[in-house]
């Protein structure tokens, strides 16, 4: 028995291309995730910019706009670093490229927009300092309004802050969640569903009418039980092990948290893989399909399932909950991802528990649909 | 050791088999001779358990065979027409694993295992995988997975597709000798020389049914044909086609494209009446050849084409 499990484990290990989809394919895709997120939202610099003032704007409104701007703050880091400069020098050090914009000032009282913005190129520092523009000239507009029309209001909107924002992102148990998480947690679900391929390696393996290599294992006196254990716990194992190394370098090394219920993380992966698994051997025991067909089969099944878990629009998942939840409730993919947040960030188990029971659910259905194939000893044709 | 009784297999309305009888003795290396299509493996198929049959009874070992024939299917080995091997696997884990099939002891198991890369020799293969094996040692190494467990009966599908002559000569001293160890072997083939070179009883299946068995000697002596000649032989007209066919022994004579067949019954100084006919004709000649019957002459007289057409 210990030799059929050594044989089955070297022969799959030495298989390159089950091995690259299992494991290596979703590392690779997860490193990518990596380098295309790392630094969203974190590692944004000040963004240098040039105030320009027109000379009809005297001193205390100009020392007032520059303390505006230098005050705007993202994520705890100031925003802008701000040079006021003569309309010569400015122009110099955007061409330069020392600045990546240029800030007209107006005095307030002419009624037009007190800020206007010269840039040289478009991208996303260009677009902040466009945004930051305009709401300063909202802004001046709304104190222009008030003090014509009410100005015994002025000093309660002095008060106001505009640069707070009025909506605070936070998750119902208070941890900060980076919204590219999702993708990661898809990308979990597709490896997991990638398993199929091994499955589907193993049930031709199994199968006299399937491959001449089924056959020659079916004519031993080895019975089939035995065989079909050793193959689809091979096959589990393997998957198993994928799974957990890719959840260790998102967790580990690339430092997305999944939480740190470790038991539950385990259990997803174990269930996930089972789904993978026996999803292809009930494709892989189809008997007169050719190889090719089951391959396609599989990859249209294990991509969609991906896709509507959002693992390439991280959107679509919230989408079909709103439209059709059902197709949540037994896709895999979904559920493993949903498994998984409900781990990692919303700790919570009630929906966890009912992730956790569909999944079993569907692994059951999978395994009893590719054991009623894969159990035949007897077969019409071969 | 095997008997097959009546046996009948339908794909839908095709016959595959139809009332196939086979008895095959102890310590006989028997060939089932046929063309391609013909039910040979499809017979294997259903000896080993593997398909489902309509009607007929299969005995092998004085059992019946069922696919939790456990214990008998130890006693039996197969060499699949098709190779099947794990592609991952070298050489020495490929023939262990398959051994390991039926034996579980691992000391016994590793003699065996060598013993059988001995057999087939492939010694200096061990460590390579299926496929850096060239078509010859691969049906080699296909021969040592299914032998190595050395079972009674072996039931060899076509070793030899697309093999080398040098590996088939090595195959068939291999199956004579495995043979000379005490095991039946069952040999089908569409290769009549084979068969004839190392079977000592032989079937000849055609569309499913058994049309002629016995040993080739047997085999042979069913049909009127004891001797063909063949003469590159030029401008023979009708009258001189009828002629020699009238001379004695004489029962067919064909000539197409300057080439003249006769064929005659046993009998003495054929050759010789012929030749002398044609040099009294003044009939030019060129290369001359006298066989003896063959199987296929055998296959062509009951079924009336070639084996291999």
């Amino acid at each position: 028995m210990l030799q059929l499990f050594r044989y089955r484990i070297l022969s799959l290990l030495r298989e390159k291309t089950t091995i690259f989809w299992s494991i290596a394919f979703a590392l690779i895709l997860a490193t990518f995730f990596n380098f295309a997120f790392s630094g969203l939202g974190e590692d944004l610099k000040s963004i240098s910019v040039a105030v320009v003032f027109d000379e009809t704007v005297n001193q205390t409104e100009s020392e007032s706009v520059v303390k505006s701007l230098k005050q705007i703050e993202s994520k705890h880091k100031k925003l802008l670093r701000v040079k006021s400069e003569s309309e010569e020098d400015a122009k110099r050090d955007l061409k330069n490229k020392k600045v990546k914009g240029i800030y007209y000032v107006t005095p307030i009282a002419t009624g037009e927009n007190p800020i206007r913005l010269c840039v040289l190129g478009s991208g996303l520092e260009e677009s902040i300092l466009q945004s930051v523009m305009e709401s300063y000239n909202n802004q001046m507009r709304v104190y222009t309004t008030v003090m014509l029309e009410k100005p015994q209001k002025m000093s309660e909107l002095m008060k106001f802050d505009y640069g707070k924002s009025m909506v605070v992102e936070s998750t119902i148990t208070g941890k900060e969640v980076q919204s590219y998480t999702q993708y990661f947690l898809a990308l979990i679900g597709m490896a997991c569903m990638f398993g199929c391929f091994i499955g589907m390696g193993t049930a031709s393996q199994l199968q006299a009418n399937v491959g001449a290599l089924g056959a020659r294992r079916c004519i031993t006196s080895t019975s089939k039980a035995k065989l079909i254990f050793v193959d689809v716990f091979v096959a589990f194992f393997v998957q198993f092990i994928s799974v957990l190394v890719l959840m260790a370098y998102i967790k580990g090394v690339l430092k997305i948290d999944l939480g740190n219920h470790i038991g539950y993380l385990v259990l997803i992966a174990a269930l996930g893989s089972m789904i993978g698994v026996s999803l292809g051997m009930l494709v892989g025991s189809i008997g007169k399909v050719k190889e090719g067909a089951k391959i396609g089969i599989l990859l249209t099944i294990s991509l969609t399932s991906s896709f509507l878990s959002g693992l390439m629009v991280s959107s679509i998942k919230g989408t079909i909950e709103q439209n059709c939840p059902i197709i949540n409730r037994i896709n895999p993919s979904s559920l493993i991802s949903d498994a998984l947040y409900c781990v990692g960030v919303y700790e919570d188990m009630g929906r966890l528990q009912v992730d956790l029971l569909l999944m079993l659910l569907l692994v059951v259905l999978l395994y009893l649909g590719s054991f009623v194939m894969m159990r035949r000893v007897r077969y019409d044709n071969i | 050791m095997v008997e097959i009784e009546n046996l009948v297999k339908r794909y839908g309305d095709f016959v595959a088999l139809d009332h196939l009888n086979l008895h095959i003795s102890e310590g006989e290396v028997f060939g089932l001779l046929g063309p391609n299509g013909c039910g040979k493996t499809t017979a294997m198929n259903c000896l080993l358990a593997l398909l489902k049959y309509d009607k007929g009874e299969i005995r092998v070992m004085g059992e019946p065979i069922r696919p939790d024939s456990y214990e008998l299917k130890g006693q039996i080995g197969v060499v699949p027409q098709n190779v099947a091997v794990f592609e991952e696997l070298n050489v020495l884990e490929n023939i262990d694993y398959f051994c390991g099939l039926y034996v579980k002891d691992k000391v016994q198991r590793k003699k065996m295992v060598e013993e059988a890369i001995a057999f087939v020799g492939l010694e200096k293969y061990k460590k390579m995988r299926p496929k850096q094996l060239s078509g010859g040692l691969l049906r080699r190494l296909n021969i040592a997975c299914g032998i190595a467990h050395k079972p009674k009966l072996i039931i060899m599908d076509e070793p030899t597709v697309a093999v080398d002559p040098q590996s088939r000569n090595r195959i068939l001293e291999g199956i004579l000798e495995l043979n000379k160890q005490g095991a039946t072997i069952i040999y089908t083939s569409h290769y009549m020389e084979e068969v004839e070179q190392i079977c000592s009883r032989i079937s000849i299946l055609d569309h499913g049914r058994c049309i002629a068995t016995g040993t080739k000697e047997e085999l042979k002596k069913m049909i009127k044909t004891g001797e063909t000649i063949l003469i590159d032989a030029i401008l023979l007209n009708e009258e001189q086609l009828a002629q020699i066919k009238e001379l004695p022994n004489i029962f067919q004579v064909e000539y197409e494209e300057e080439k003249l067949t006769v064929r005659c019954r046993e009998g003495k100084h054929n050759l010789v009446r012929v030749l002398g006919y044609l040099q009294e004709q003044d009939i030019a000649f060129g290369q001359v050849v006298s066989q003896l019957p063959t199987l296929n002459d055998v296959f062509l007289e009951i079924t009336g084409t070639n084996l291999r057409d």
